[in-house]
């Protein structure tokens, strides 16, 4: 991590605890570094906050090669960088939030933190809602999984706000790089439920990735696509 | 495992002794403990490792249990969790209609007990249950007994043949494998998928029992799918299902559309229709008005709390579903905080499924495991209900249900926050199959 982000996440902590007292009993949980990964379009160009458009869902892939991520940028003025999030087992954290102006551009895990449903090559039964309703959740701007009914708010740290999950997606904490201005994936936060979705898919992701490739972790570069390049069938509900 | 102290003997020797003498004199009525106490004198340990910690025994694998069994591990990491099972292969009942039709295969449906217990750390045995006995606490099987410091009962279901007017054992056994109702997976699924197959046109009759049932609109979807088969492989075939309610209990406009708009001659829907005999020789139902003739049937009777129940002394035998007698927000046995009942073997008017079943054992592992470890849990949680039924084959499309539970001031359960989505589509269709394996992967990964 970057000594720059790290002093970001720490204001944030900061603010976080000055908001909520109680933040200071639990230890904040904060970052798991991972690789230094750079996100890149389909001709391998450096991705920049300004080129994504509202309400797009973008997938890549992080920490490891079989772990889908969604990459958001988010209407301006509602993200609330900082809140207190809490995990499955009782661990609170703040969240690290987005980058780019106003901190609108967020990157979350992919796998539902109920059941673990994901976007694969083939159905998408999870992802961001903008600009129309997810019928399930009642209102836009959230992210739904249709299998379980599942409603995470991407604005705070995809908290949870209806259905059965039982702790916020894993965030993934994002950095702007100094020199080429472009996206970078620097570490994750919240749920680990890595080791169990290995275990759970571990058939499927064979078959959509091949042996031994999912487990691995993302090193160098990671490629950003639009969810409707990345699925054949997007559910919607 | 407790080693069988020679005090212990005696006393047991001593009560043996006690009961088959009372046994002999009529005193005992058959169901007390000490009337039981033979069969409790020849048994022997169960071969299982010796407990590492206190011992949670959860009986019965279906989605209470296996959800039980994993929960109370990864609540309380240090009890020693124990599954017993009958059956050897995990069945599943949610989504078996579209295996009927061949929706999905067989593989879909079937799960490892031994994969369930490995990933999660505890110890599947299977064996039947025969007795308990909750002053010692030690639960009898047929390969041995176990001692538990904590028991979770899922015992499921069983059907009441009786209050279809079905009195004589020769009827109720005639109907039962001639025309099994396929709520209870293994060979009841088996069949009624064999008789689809070789079924060559006619009435094939299946029918919605009275009270609360295992699967509300499951009997409304499989009306659905094998009306859609029959289209399908153009057998000149009607369904006529026979509702014991005034209206489909859930989900009506969704159930009633597909009969309308995709079914129209195929189905025939007969609502307030309440069996009063049947006569599997004749192949005619009755209700006091009217005699319907089919030329085959799955014919659901209504549903009641485990048999097992009844006889350990746990049901509520002047309720006429028989469920258990538990605490309605802890699930535990009323006085006994050591003994629970999860599952559709409950009396709380929950809906009787998967999802449902599979919430509730999470709540009630977090109370189990709370008391555990010394301390309680003192709020209900509301179980949650996600329930899909797919209404058409070709496209597959559903239609769902997502619903939590409320309690009234009189203590009394409703629905809440209940969200209809009832127009069938495909990506519903979809979704059918993702919850289902997301359950699969709760259970079993």
């Amino acid at each position: 991590m970057k000594r720059r982000t790290f002093i970001k996440l720490c204001t944030s902590v900061t603010a976080a605890i000055a908001a909520n007292p109680r933040l200071l009993a639990a230890a904040p949980t904060g970052v798991t570094a991972r690789n230094r990964v750079k996100l890149v379009d389909a001709k391998g160009a450096p991705v920049h906050p300004d080129g994504l458009a509202v309400g797009q869902n973008y997938i890549f892939h992080y920490p490891f090669q079989g772990t889908p991520c969604f990459l958001l940028r988010l209407p301006a003025g509602k993200v609330k960088a900082g809140i207190p999030l809490k995990t499955e087992k009782g661990e609170v954290y703040p969240w690290a939030g987005g980058v780019g102006k106003g901190g609108t551009v967020v990157a979350f895990s992919a796998i539902c933190t109920h059941l673990m449903t994901h976007p694969t090559d083939k159905l998408a039964f999870i992802h961001y809602y903008h600009g129309k309703d997810s019928e399930l959740a009642g209102r836009s701007d959230v992210i739904t999984c249709c299998a379980h009914g599942s409603v995470f708010d991407p604005a705070a740290g995809a908290k949870v706000i209806a259905g059965p999950a039982p702790q916020p997606l894993t965030a993934i904490v994002l950095e702007l790089d100094a020199k080429d201005g472009g996206l970078y994936a620097v570490g994750t936060q919240g749920a680990d439920i890595y080791h169990q979705f290995f275990r759970a898919f571990k058939r499927e992701l064979r078959k959509q990735f091949g042996r031994r490739v999912a487990k691995r972790e993302v090193e160098g570069t990671t490629t950003l696509v639009p969810l409707e390049e990345y699925t054949k069938q997007r559910i919607d509900c | 495992m407790k080693k069988l102290s020679r005090r212990n003997f005696i006393k047991l020797s001593g009560s043996a002794a006690v009961a088959s003498a009372a046994a002999g004199s009529g005193l005992l009525a058959p169901g007390t403990a000490a009337a039981k106490a033979p069969a409790v004198a020849r048994s022997r340990a169960a071969d299982l490792p010796k407990p590492k910690g206190p011992r949670a025994v959860v009986l019965g694998g279906g989605w209470a249990g296996l959800t039980m069994a994993k929960y109370l591990k990864k609540e309380n990491p240090k009890l020693d969790v124990v599954l017993i099972e009958k059956r050897a292969t995990f069945m599943s009942c949610p989504i078996s209609n579209l295996w009927l039709v061949d929706l999905v295969d067989l593989e879909f449906l079937s799960h490892s007990f031994l994969d369930a217990a490995r990933n999660n750390n505890y110890l599947f045995f299977n064996a039947t249950m025969v007795d308990l006995d909750r002053d010692s606490r030690r639960i009898y099987t047929d390969q041995g007994h176990l001692d538990y410091d904590f028991l979770v009962l899922c015992p499921g279901i069983d059907y009441n043949y009786k209050a279809i007017g079905v009195e004589d054992p020769e009827a109720e056994y005639k109907l039962r494998q001639n025309y099994p109702a396929g709520f209870m997976p293994g060979s009841e699924h088996l069949s009624i998928r064999n008789k689809l197959e070789d079924f060559d046109g006619g009435v094939f009759l299946l029918t919605v029992p009275a009270g609360n049932y295992r699967c509300l609109p499951a009997p409304y979807e499989r009306t659905c799918l094998i009306a859609s088969y029959f289209k399908k492989e153009k057998i000149k075939g009607k369904v006529i299902l026979l509702d014991a309610h005034p209206d489909i209990t859930i989900k009506k406009d969704g159930f009633h559309a597909a009969f309308n708009e995709l079914y129209k001659g195929i189905v025939e829907y007969k609502p307030s229709f309440e069996i009063k005999h049947v006569d599997p020789d004749k192949k005619v139902v009755s209700s006091e008005f009217e005699d319907i003739k089919f030329d085959d049937a799955a014919i659901y009777p209504r549903v009641r709390g485990a048999k097992l129940l009844e006889y350990l002394g746990l049901a509520d035998m002047k309720n006429p579903q028989m469920e258990a007698k538990i605490d309605p927000l802890f699930n535990n046995v009323v006085g006994d905080k050591r003994v629970y009942v999860v599952g559709d073997a409950r009396p709380m008017p929950y809906s009787k499924s998967g999802n449902t079943s599979n919430s509730e054992a999470k709540n009630i592992a977090k109370v189990v495991a709370a008391r555990s470890m010394g301390k309680d849990v003192t709020k209900w949680a509301s179980p949650h209900t996600v329930c899909y039924s797919v209404v058409n084959m070709e496209p597959m499309e559903a239609i769902s249900v997502d619903a939590y539970y409320k309690r009234n001031p009189d203590g009394s359960f409703a629905f809440d926050r209940v969200k209809l989505f009832e127009k069938r589509t495909a990506a519903r269709g979809q979704a059918t199959l993702e919850w289902a394996e997301g359950l699969y992967r709760d259970m079993f990964s």
